[in-house]
């Protein structure tokens, strides 16, 4: 427990001068484990410290209860987080499990977020999900404007793309090699990606860490044309766990078969992600 | 093309990404990751810089292949391994050359390539493409 329910500067309308400390006591000398911060609850920096001071010494945070003195709202547990700590005197509350913050300054607020800075962790259950499916994903068909955008992006001319009006030219269009990986990455709004940003692309569930690829090996079965529709089916190959210089290391190995709409394959293409 | 022989090099091609190209490829592979656009976070990750994306170099070192194999021979695979990071502003240079030249299962040639995408002489990506000749 972490008291700090104490403006920084004491209230002089209050005889009570570090209301927090006794509270703090009490737990101690019942053998709890307590630490009494001084802190103005009203204060974003003041509180923010104290949450960090709090994840220092016990690793995380359950729950937390910042209070400045007014209730309002109904029951404690029914209000709202709002995600605000100061300026209105209310009750506002939060049952979190707070493990840190990511690279970015922001609290890792969730158990479903990996902890960046847990190293790799491994579900013992991932390995009886080897060679089975782990991942299915049908794509949007392929676009003229998708194929121009991966063309400009890779720093390749698109002139020679035929116009929007053009659909013989279109149809002889055939699609750079490696976007079927561009053409099945999934789009999705801010609130399915990782505070960094991430999707989940690398790696599969129950192997968690900070990631990067290893390598890969595409195999180029087929042509992709505009208007094919891709179906991809990741299989997980293999996971390896390794002791480095750097700490341990766990490999997550993936072969996705990527097919068109006609059953004909298009590519097949292994993945090496590396979890430190 | 006359017949490749080992050793012989498939050219090179030079590239300095920057936050504005890494963007471009970001909108293309759709890829939100914020080390590739954000060097604020890419710092506090212990990035000196954004980080270029995997697949942006891999393109690259298709295209010098595509252009070197021309219509008289197909890809059938690249195999790649991450070997160092690269930033924004690094000048990446991508070379290759014929690592062996053999009989294909049916009646045509099958060409081994190494390509290495360098930074200053360091590899920072090492690959392996298998190419054969065109039907």
């Amino acid at each position: 427990v972490l008291c700090l329910d104490l403006r920084a500067e004491p209230d002089p309308s209050s005889d009570d001068e570090f209301p927090g400390e006794p509270t703090h006591s009490a737990i101690r000398a019942r053998g709890g484990d307590a630490a009494f911060l001084a802190t103005d609850v009203s204060a974003p920096a003041q509180v923010d410290a104290a949450a960090d001071a709090a994840v220092s010494r016990w690793g995380r945070l359950d729950v937390w209860v910042n209070n400045a003195g007014i209730a309002a709202g109904g029951s404690l547990l029914d209000v709202e987080a709002g995600g605000e700590h100061g300026g209105v005197p209310a009750v506002r509350c939060r049952i979190l499990h707070y493990r840190g913050r990511d690279p970015g300054g922001r609290w890792i607020d969730d158990m479903s977020e990996p902890n960046p800075n847990a190293g790799p962790q491994v579900d013992p259950a991932v390995y009886e999900r080897i060679g089975q499916v782990t991942r299915r994903l049908v794509s949007d068909p392929v676009s003229l404007r998708g194929i121009r955008e991966y063309l400009v992006g890779t720093g390749e001319s698109a002139e020679g793309l035929p116009r929007g009006d053009e659909p013989a030219a279109i149809s002889e269009v055939v699609a750079p090699p490696l976007y079927f990986l561009s053409a099945c990455r999934e789009v999705v709004g801010a609130d399915q990606l990782a505070a960094d940003g991430q999707h989940r692309d690398l790696g599969v569930d129950g192997v968690t860490g900070r990631s990067m690829m290893a390598g890969s090996k595409a195999e180029f079965l087929g042509e992709l044309h505009v208007g094919d529709v891709l179906f991809a089916e990741e299989r997980l190959a293999s996971v390896t766990e390794r002791s480095g210089r750097s700490g341990d290391l766990v490999f997550v190995e993936t072969v996705t078969d990527y097919t068109n709409q006609l059953g004909n394959p298009v590519a097949r293409y292994r993945m090496t992600v590396v979890f430190r | 093309m006359t017949a490749p022989q080992v050793g012989d090099s498939i050219g090179s091609s030079a590239y300095t990404p920057d936050a504005l190209s890494l963007f471009l490829f970001g909108v293309a592979h759709w890829t939100a990751h914020r080390i590739h656009y954000d060097a604020d976070l890419a710092r506090a990750e212990g990035y000196p810089g954004l980080l270029v994306t995997a697949q942006l170099m891999s393109a690259w070192q298709l295209q010098l292949l595509s252009a070197w194999a021309g219509v008289a021979f197909e890809i059938l695979s690249l195999t790649e391994r991450n070997a160092g990071p690269a930033y924004s502003g690094d000048t990446l240079e991508v070379t290759g050359e014929v690592n062996a030249v053999e009989p294909s299962d049916g009646n045509g040639t099958r060409i081994v390539v190494a390509l290495r995408v360098l930074k200053d002489g360091q590899p920072v990506v090492i690959s392996e493409a298998v190419l054969r000749s065109a039907e």
